[in-house]
């Protein structure tokens, strides 16, 4: 590790295996932290400081095993940033099967929620901790068709903003970065004149890049950034 | 496996830690009331306090119990009334 490698550097980010989680932990890797990433399916990254972890998100057991594998390998976590999510159907809510509600639900809402338990947890030991959990400029724009979506990340939003509360003592930080759209798989499957329908009620009104949301996540993930928690902040204009 | 009379143990150790970082004195007795209105311990303490018995345990037995599961809340009686109750709690979940 370089010189001026950060102290502050076990990293935990969901859904590395592609768009932004992909991103963003080659971006850190990059940076000199340990990050340890998760997706369903088998994946790697050619790194010494990268551990992969195949997790299914919806399943509590496979949320417990990340942590097992923390505390053992790691014994300390300074960073979670809740990136996996789904958006399975863009559908009236008139349509909704059940069981396309549970399973949204599981991964955007139970998942993170249960990550952010556990990673208190480890955080709390080292009075220090930076959670990250993405939003969705869905929230602010409440689009025709995205009910479900939105309302999951609507409850991310608030439960970090409490989050923030019950953990400022213990030097932790919760926020919520909700970028504009990045061309990704996930944004590749919603029908394109909708999405820019959507884009054109931003300031900016192209696509965002990744960037974008690296340089946000480096200022709050800044040991400095104690007194940023408990915000949601958009990009793009929203 | 290790014995409640252990688990009181590191339950202590805990307190220990949880008093010297605080700068507060929980006492470490059996009857020492750890939530409600009796306890002298705040929520941040009390989550203070568990994630360190968690730690404990999972050091001395290398099982990862999460304490405050469903049943936690549910019991007729709490097992964070007091210290005994929560090593009862403790014992329970790691002989499942």
């Amino acid at each position: 590790m370089s010189s001026n490698a950060p102290t502050k550097d076990v990293v935990l980010i969901t859904g590395t295996s592609r768009g932004i989680g992909n991103y963003l932990a080659n971006y850190y890797l990059d940076k000199n932290y340990k990050v340890i990433g998760c997706s369903r399916a088998i994946f790697d990254i050619p790194n010494d400081h990268y551990t992969h972890i195949v997790a299914d998100l919806s399943n509590e057991e496979d949320i417990l095993n990340i942590f097992k594998i923390i505390r053992k390998k790691f014994k300390r976590l300074d960073i979670l940033i809740n990136n996996a999510a789904i958006n399975p159907a863009i559908l009236n809510v008139a349509f909704l099967p059940f069981q396309t509600i549970e399973n949204i639900y599981r991964v955007n809402v139970f998942a993170p929620i249960m990550l952010c338990r556990e990673a208190i947890k480890l955080m709390i030991r080292n009075k220090y901790g930076r959670i990250i959990n993405l939003g969705s400029m869905a929230t602010k724009h409440e689009v025709s068709g995205e009910a479900l979506y939105t309302s999951t990340k609507a409850a991310i939003n608030a439960f970090t903003k409490v989050l923030s509360k019950e953990v400022e003592s213990s030097g932790i930080t919760a926020n919520v970065l909700a970028p504009s759209v990045i061309e990704t798989e996930l944004s590749k499957a919603i029908d394109q004149e909708a999405l820019f329908e959507v884009l054109n009620r931003n300031a900016i009104k192209k696509y965002g890049d990744f960037n974008d949301v690296s340089n946000l996540i480096d200022l709050l993930i800044k040991e400095e950034s104690k007194s940023i928690t408990g915000q949601l902040i958009y990009l793009g204009g929203v | 496996m290790i014995s409640k009379k252990e688990i009181i143990e590191l339950i202590y150790l805990s307190i220990d830690d949880v008093n010297e970082e605080n700068g507060i004195n929980i006492v470490k007795n059996l009857e020492t009331k750890l939530f409600g209105s009796e306890s002298d311990l705040d929520s941040i303490l009390l989550v203070n306090l568990i994630v360190s018995v968690e730690q404990n345990i999972e050091d001395a037995t290398e099982k990862y119990i999460p304490i405050a599961d469903e049943r936690a809340f549910s019991l007729e009686e709490s097992p964070f009334k007091n210290i005994e109750t929560l090593a009862g709690h403790i014992e329970t979940l790691l002989n499942e």
